[in-house]
């Protein structure tokens, strides 16, 4: 079984969510699903928003990064969750 | 001050078990990109332990346990720079649930190339690198290079190099519209590091360049500058002192604050007041650019995630229906006529239904099979026409290639990837 890198993009619901607060979160869903978690960063985007990523490593399996996606997507300070690049690690 | 090389986007497609990622690790490990220190002291473990001759697989295995350690953070990108380029390579998964993101996310490969076990001659090609070149065709790669790869398992033969590229040439690269005059073909063995860095001796026949010379021989990469703008929209916010700000990846053209813009398929206009990136304000934005910009005339209850802000002049495409090529990736039963699955293409997602299978196309040649198949089942190519349950945003792939592609997913599976080849507006 082959092992997948993931670069995950993560949108706050606004500026004025507390990006620390929210990395803690983030890792706490991903903690629940079968990933390795390898990184975890916030970059500045625009107006005081910033965006989240998330480098995981997961197993080349059905269903893709689709459920990963699916559990962030469920915390409520986030406005959306995006996969921006995946690669063989 | 040196001039900074400019970055290559490389995607190494093609079927697991032709040493696509040991290709990948004997390009970073021959050329020099695995920093010196931790390289020698690896080496040296590796000799100490027996492993000498074996330095390439120890050095591989132990990047992996540096990793784990999380040594590096950006690790989903392995780098390393050739005389010409700074080269950023993506190893493509195989699994087609990983295809979506591929279509979808916002890494676009300027170049691909294509490992392939020189063996398959024997045993024809392999269905995921059929996947995979399709795959690279629909994310409008024009450039590849073709590693025939494990050539000391074949003694470094010439015929079976030569058997292997007729075959590839005429049944598959051909179909998908490349021309194999153009494409270098590069023998190479690299579990060995024959040809991919450093030249080997033991194909004397083969004149052409290395791997890595194949890399330079790419054209940098163009920013889509000069086609109409889009920029598929991720998220809106609207923030306190500044108004409604949409969010979102310039994938084709330019916008600047003044401009007049329009978004479908909300059909809303509203002016550019600013543009920013990484906090900082920009004169503006092009492809390539992720970014917030503040616009006057439009609320946030107006857009959402998946519309697609483009000039008035030359407005996103609302398509009332499309035509579309597709190869069905996986599928429990068959495709059918009603058949309604979700479309992903660039942000949006939206449930279309297959109103017409046009043509079933042999996956081998390209050419008709059947006009009007009654079903599509696992492997089959097709055109078919697609109708959406509600509007959305699709341009003709050959007009604008970054938003004519999609995949298509079904009960959490990618079924089929395609693009849009003919596109009937509901608002041009």
């Amino acid at each position: 079984m082959a092992t997948v890198l993931a670069k995950i993009k993560i949108m706050p619901t606004s500026p004025e969510v507390n990006k620390e607060k929210l990395k803690e979160k983030i890792k706490e869903v991903l903690e629940k699903q079968d990933v390795a978690i390898r990184g975890l960063f916030d970059e500045p985007l625009a107006f005081g928003l910033y965006a989240i990523y998330t480098v995981i490593e997961m197993e080349e399996r059905e269903g893709g990064t689709e459920p990963i996606e699916n559990a962030l997507a469920e915390i409520d300070e986030v406005e959306s969750v995006e996969t921006v690049e995946v690669s063989l690690a | 001050m040196a001039k900074q090389k400019p970055v290559l986007n490389v995607a190494f497609i093609g079927h697991v078990d032709a040493g696509k990622s040991t290709t990948v690790g004997r390009l970073l490990y021959d050329s020099g990109a695995i920093d010196p220190q931790l390289l020698e002291k690896l080496k040296r473990e590796a000799q100490e332990r027996g492993k000498a001759g074996f330095e390439f697989a120890y050095v591989m295995d132990n990047l992996k346990e540096e990793r784990e350690r999380g040594v590096t953070i950006d690790v989903a990108h392995k780098k390393f720079e050739t005389q010409k380029y700074e080269v950023t390579i993506v190893d493509c998964p195989g699994h087609r649930d990983f295809i979506k993101n591929m279509i979808t996310g916002a890494s676009q490969a300027d170049a691909a190339v294509l490992v392939v076990d020189v063996n398959d001659a024997k045993t024809g090609i392999q269905p995921q690198t059929r996947e995979h070149m399709f795959l690279a065709r629909t994310l409008g790669i024009k450039q590849i290079a073709v590693a025939i790869n494990k050539m000391d398992t074949v003694n470094y033969s010439q015929e079976e190099y030569e058997k292997m590229k007729k075959m590839l040439s005429e049944q598959l690269l051909k179909v998908l519209g490349y021309n194999p005059d153009q494409i270098d073909f590069i023998p190479t063995a690299s579990l060995k590091g024959d040809n991919v860095v450093k030249r080997s001796e033991n194909m004397p026949w083969y004149k052409g360049p290395t791997l890595v010379e194949a890399l330079d021989k790419f054209q940098p990469p163009e920013k889509p500058t000069n086609l109409p703008l889009r920029i598929p929209i991720q998220d809106v916010y609207s923030i306190t002192g500044v108004g409604t700000v949409p969010v979102g990846r310039v994938e084709t053209g330019i916008l600047r604050p003044g401009d007049k813009v329009v978004f479908e398929p909300a059909g809303v206009s509203g002016e550019v007041k600013s543009i920013e990136m990484h906090h900082e304000q920009i004169p503006q934005a092009e492809p390539g650019d992720n970014i917030g910009f503040n616009v006057r005339g439009v609320s946030k209850k107006d857009i959402k995630r998946g519309d697609v802000c483009g000039h008035p002049d030359n407005p996103p495409t609302v398509a009332e229906e499309f035509t579309a090529q597709i190869v069905v990736l996986q599928h429990p039963t068959a495709i059918t006529v009603g058949y309604t699955p979700v479309f992903h293409a660039h942000t949006a997602q939206v449930a279309c239904t297959f109103i017409e299978l046009l043509k079933k196309l042999d996956p081998r040649t390209g050419q008709v099979i059947e006009e009007n198949p009654q079903f599509l089942k696992t492997g089959d190519a097709a055109i078919v026409k697609i109708k959406p349950t509600k509007p959305m945003v699709i341009e003709n792939v050959r007009e604008i290639p970054q938003l004519g592609r999609f995949a298509i997913r079904d009960m959490g599976m990618t079924i089929a990837a395609g693009m849009a080849i003919d596109v009937k507006a509901k608002n041009k």
